[in-house]
């Protein structure tokens, strides 16, 4: 699905998003670029403290932990031991949800 | 740890990072983000570096269930938003995991008992429950079995009572005594079960002195019958007593009672060996005095015929008895029997009954393969071929 979006040009990328915030915001692609990096990079080191982002109106970004579970490979019938995990999850706000209802 | 961050602390850090004034830092915040939701709206897919994908999945409508009214309802087809890290952020959000790698397990036995555990104990409940279910079926049925007893001890009861007591010598009445103490510890047992009032106990009782009176009149009309019955007897006050073992209560009476019980057999025993012997004396005894006890007793045999029935099976099967030790290893050598299961008798009931004790039931089993697909599930009218069990050399 992602390649044929890709491939019909449907999809915004990071560089077309970069491009059109700069445009929205009448600042320098380099600048925006900056800018959303270190906006991330803020949120990540957040993230990394086990803090839950919340941005309002969008969503909450937060760190799950995933238990050790056995999984057993259909085919090969290994058994496979996964360990414990910490995911990113993002929950979008009931605004946004509603919205693409 | 744990906190919630807000976009206010994210715009202040941007702004003293980039040094840009709260309010610029604060709109491009905001704007990024609506961005995104644009984005999202027109394009249903966005990438953004160092966050991740953003990506509208179409949900198809279902069919659900409301919890509390338990109403069928109909969800909608919707968007819904998912969100996948960028490959970069999820290995710094994992980094206290990281060194964690994914595991082969050999074929662990450690493994394979934590995943049974759970399964015995249900497998456990599950033998529990259909063992208790027969067990209660029976004991209905015996129920019925001493209500027909008593029925005909009543008719009896008229035209024994007086012309037996007088010629019945002491020796019969102790043995009669020896019966009617057990016939009251069954009764106790079924009391414990049913819970009957005082009185009816004790009519019962009463009763059942009439009726082992009777049976010795049986005896003279059909030599070993009494034996027979009274081997019958013990099976079924045996019986009761697993009944009444699935409740915690009744475990501790049944266990005193089955100690009682033990005692009881043994002499009985003892005493049936002598009734073999001095049987002849006593039915000229009963038969010289009354002559219209025996037309009596012949209908009351009739009457008793499916217990006759019963009791010759058991019989039988007492002949063909083997008494074995269950250490030693054992050939099978031919069939002494064939058995048909009675409603809720297992394979390690047969066994009992002829080998004496339940460890057998792989040989029967093992004989009885072509039959019994699975030993823990057979059905009543199950044709079983009992083997004669030789030890190996």
């Amino acid at each position: 699905m992602i390649n044929i979006a890709e491939n019909f040009n449907l999809v915004l990328n990071n560089k077309d998003f970069i491009k059109e915030l700069s445009e929205k915001l009448s600042y320098t692609v380099k600048d925006t670029n900056k800018l959303v990096a270190s906006t991330i990079s803020i949120m990540t080191d957040h993230l990394i403290e086990n803090d839950s982002v919340m941005i309002s109106s969008f969503g909450l970004f937060d760190v799950k932990k995933k238990v050790e579970r056995i999984t057993i490979n259909p085919n090969t019938k290994v058994k496979l031991l996964v360990p414990p995990k910490l995911v990113l999850a993002f929950h979008p706000s009931t605004m946004l949800k509603d919205k693409f209802k | 740890m744990n906190n919630k961050i807000n976009i206010q602390e994210i715009v202040d850090a941007l702004a003293e990072r980039n040094g840009i004034t709260k309010k610029e830092a604060d709109t491009f915040v905001r704007s990024m983000f609506d961005l995104i939701e644009d984005a999202l709206e027109k394009d249903r897919y966005i990438k953004v570096k160092g966050l991740g994908t953003f990506k509208l999945i179409e949900v198809d409508e279902r069919e659900s269930v409301n919890v509390n009214t338990g109403e069928r309802f109909l969800i909608e087809g919707h968007s819904k938003i998912s969100f996948i890290p960028d490959n970069s952020l999820k290995e710094v959000i994992n980094k206290p995991f990281s060194h964690f790698e994914t595991v082969i397990v050999n074929n662990g036995v450690d493994l394979d008992y934590i995943e049974n555990i759970p399964d015995n104990k249900e497998t456990k409940t599950n033998i529990e429950e259909s063992d208790s279910a027969p067990e209660n079926n029976e004991n209905k049925e015996i129920q019925t079995n001493s209500d027909i007893n008593v029925k005909q001890e009543q008719d009896a009861s008229i035209l024994l009572k007086n012309p037996i007591e007088e010629p019945s010598t002491p020796k019969i009445e102790e043995i009669g005594k020896e019966e009617n103490t057990s016939n009251n510890e069954s009764e106790k047992e079924e009391g414990a079960v049913t819970e009957p009032s005082i009185i009816k106990k004790e009519i019962t009782s009463y009763k059942s002195e009439e009726y082992n009176k009777e049976e010795l009149v049986t005896v003279s009309t059909e030599n070993e019958q009494s034996s027979i019955e009274r081997k019958k007897e013990i099976l079924k006050t045996m019986k009761e007593e697993e009944k009444v073992s699935h409740t915690a209560l009744y475990i501790i009476i049944s266990m005193t009672v089955f100690l009682v019980l033990l005692i009881l057999f043994f002499a009985y025993n003892m005493q049936n060996k002598q009734k073999m012997i001095k049987s002849p004396h006593k039915i000229e005894q009963k038969l010289k005095p009354q002559p219209i006890i025996n037309k009596d007793t012949i209908n009351l045999s009739t009457d008793s015929t499916v217990t006759c029935i019963d009791s010759v099976k058991i019989n039988t099967s007492t002949n063909k008895k083997q008494i074995l030790d269950p250490d030693i290893k054992y050939t099978i050598d031919g069939s002494i029997d064939e058995y048909i299961l009675q409603k809720g008798e297992s394979l390690s009931d047969i066994s009992k009954k002829y080998y004496n004790s339940p460890k057998f039931i792989h040989y029967i089993f093992l004989y009885n393969k072509e039959t019994i697909k699975d030993p823990n599930l057979v059905h009543r009218g199950m044709k079983i071929k009992v083997p004669r069990l030789i030890p190996a050399k």
